[in-house]
């Protein structure tokens, strides 16, 4: 809609008009148009909404805001953190729709390892998946050793895990399986917190947990050897179970109850991790004072009789007076509730077994 | 409504053909017509002695029947214009007469190449008056410390408040002490505009730049011919303003 006015007055960028209803505006000049003054122009309507223009900024800023929301300029922020250590300690930042976002070594093996496979943007356990692969065939996991993979995923509180942890599991377990080695598999949920923490030692969050619980358990590791050498090393060397070392703590945290399977199920909102005792130590006698884990490893031992490399279940009450020498022997004895917990777990969780399926933690 | 605009329908109506209508049109006219003419000719004039203002008023009665609306010109301003393009006319006239002894009788006045000539010459006259008179009235609003750019900043948007400050301008420019003060004083007097209007002291105040400067527009009408002209004011809605002042409209002490 316009309107006619006439100038009243020529400016050097606009003109000065004055309208038959008497009003007077300034309106921009129009270029390549000559106008004298005293001539009478067409000039836009007036506009009705006096605040329009701060409407106007209001409403494109409240665009801006939305496409911000719906088109994000940045990457998705990484909603946790999961970190692998075999001896190479990566950490990978994960979506909420478990996909990678950014990937860091955090020894010189990780950052090697990482510039070998393509993780960024892979859903989470292909990711975990190449890793190990590459692990394997770097032979940062061999044979002959006792091999341990550590990872830890950052779990909010009260939160349920963003990825399972039964299919990062997997995703370890298939490629060390396939590469025909054994490893002890620890996935420890932790607390977005813990990993601040080991974030500003430089430690990869797997073995700054560690560092905190064998301090607990009174092992004085160095942090400098901590952040180099292969888990499977340091368990050799320090004398500990790592197992062991994360369980023990798990299972003090619940307060001492005993935490058989039903327990799970109704902890599961608790942060409780997958241990795996998948190594081979054809050295070590399968001794428990009950005796009743003498049985489960034989049973399991005849269950996974069809491989060519028997397993045996890790012997924790023989190295415990190392390990913890502070504390009394009979801390299992005690909770006898609580051994046999531990002993249905690793019979469930023997490599091979059917009843892997029917682990406590896929009940969720 | 501004008296300007009413004398637009008066010639309307005339031209439809009422006599009547035009003689008294001519008669009340006559101050304007006078006042004109003594400003072309420089002097003072008389009726019935200097054939000037008969040339004048065949002029303006030929005005009427020229007038077109529409054109963007007011009719005063444009029988203003015809009356002094005729007299100017006349003066040629007179002075060849009087140098050649030779009649050079407007013979090609009424052939078609000649009226549009001569339309063509109003126009451009219309325009330059029109930039001519504007520009005086930036002049003269100076005077008042009032500045276009100023009337731009207090021009009331809404058109409720438009409305009461045009009226208050009204009433300004109509009453002449009141007018005198604020001429004098350069100030609009505040008080007692307050009470005449009856409009808020801060309502006047935030429009005062735009009260004087209208004031002094309406006060001064007939010399502001195409501004005020171009304005469509409201109708005060109180006493009949325009048409008391019907016949003194055009004094020339004004």
């Amino acid at each position: 809609m316009k309107t006619r006015a006439m100038i009243v007055k020529i400016k050097s960028n606009s003109w000065i008009v004055l309208t038959p209803e008497g009003e007077y505006r300034e309106v921009p000049l129009r270029e390549g148009f000559r106008a004298r003054v005293g001539q009478e122009i067409q000039i836009p309507q007036k506009k009705n909404l006096p605040y329009l223009r701060y409407l106007m900024v209001a409403a494109s800023l409240l665009v801006v805001v939305l496409a911000g929301q719906f088109f994000p300029v940045a990457p998705p922020p990484a909603a946790a953190y999961l970190t692998i250590d075999i001896n190479p300690s990566v950490e990978l930042a994960v979506t909420n729709s478990a996909k990678v976002v950014s990937a860091r070594g955090i020894n010189g093996d990780g950052d090697r390892i990482l510039a070998e496979v393509e993780v960024k943007g892979v859903d989470l356990r292909d990711a975990v998946a190449r890793i190990v692969t590459q692990a394997v065939a770097d032979r940062f996991l061999c044979e002959e050793e006792d091999n341990i993979i550590l990872a830890t995923l950052t779990v909010e509180e009260n939160q349920e895990p963003l990825v399972d942890l039964g299919a990062v599991y997997e995703a370890i377990e298939n490629p060390v399986k396939s590469g025909g080695v054994n490893a002890e598999i620890i996935i420890e949920p932790v607390e977005p917190q813990m990993r601040e923490a080991a974030a500003k030692t430089g430690l990869s969050t797997g073995r700054f947990l560690l560092l905190q619980k064998s301090s607990k358990k009174g092992v004085q590791f160095n942090a400098v050897e901590l952040s180099a050498v292969s888990l499977g090393n340091l368990e050799k060397t320090k004398k500990i179970n790592i197992i062991e070392l994360m369980m023990d703590d798990q299972d003090a945290s619940t307060d001492g109850k005993p935490a058989g399977p039903g327990e799970d199920k109704k902890t599961k909102n608790k942060q409780r991790g997958i241990y795996h005792e998948g190594r081979m130590k054809d050295h070590d006698v399968v001794k428990t004072p009950e005796g009743k884990a003498a049985e489960a490893g034989a049973q399991r031992y005849t269950d996974s009789d069809k491989k060519d490399h028997p397993g045996k279940n890790a012997v924790k009450d023989k190295e415990k007076p190392k390990e913890a020498p502070g504390k009394p022997n009979n801390k299992n004895k005690g909770k006898s509730s609580d051994s046999n917990s531990k002993k249905e777990r690793q019979e469930l969780e023997s490599p091979g077994d059917d009843s892997l399926r029917q682990r406590p933690w896929d009940d969720s | 409504m501004f008296p300007v605009q009413d004398i637009e329908n008066t010639v309307k109506k005339i031209k439809q053909g009422d006599p009547l209508a035009r003689e008294d049109f001519l008669e009340s006219c006559k101050p304007f017509i006078f006042k004109a003419a003594c400003k072309f000719c420089r002097r003072i004039l008389d009726w019935g002695r200097d054939d000037e203002l008969a040339i004048a008023l065949i002029a303006f009665n030929e005005a009427i029947d020229r007038f077109r609306e529409g054109s963007g010109v007011p009719f005063l301003a444009f029988a203003r214009l015809v009356m002094s393009s005729r007299l100017t006319d006349y003066y040629r006239r007179e002075n060849r007469v009087a140098a050649a002894g030779v009649s050079l009788q407007a013979d090609s006045s009424n052939s078609l190449e000649y009226a549009k000539s001569w339309e063509a010459y109003l126009e451009e006259e219309a325009f330059r008056e029109r930039e001519e008179e504007i520009k005086e009235f930036e002049e003269l609003l100076s005077r008042y410390g009032v500045t276009f750019e100023d009337l731009v900043q207090c021009s009331p948007r809404h058109r409720d408040t438009r409305q009461s400050l045009l009226l208050a301008a009204w009433e300004l420019a109509e009453r002449n002490h009141l007018f005198k003060e604020l001429s004098a004083k350069k100030k609009l007097p505040l008080i007692k505009l307050e009470k005449v209007t009856g409009l808020s002291r801060k309502t006047l105040e935030r429009g005062r730049k735009y009260i004087i400067a209208m004031a002094v527009l309406m006060n001064r009408r007939e010399e502001y011919l195409y501004l005020s002209s171009y304005l469509e004011l409201p109708t005060p809605a109180k006493k009949g303003v325009p048409g008391k002042n019907e016949n003194t409209r055009y004094d020339c002490q004004d």
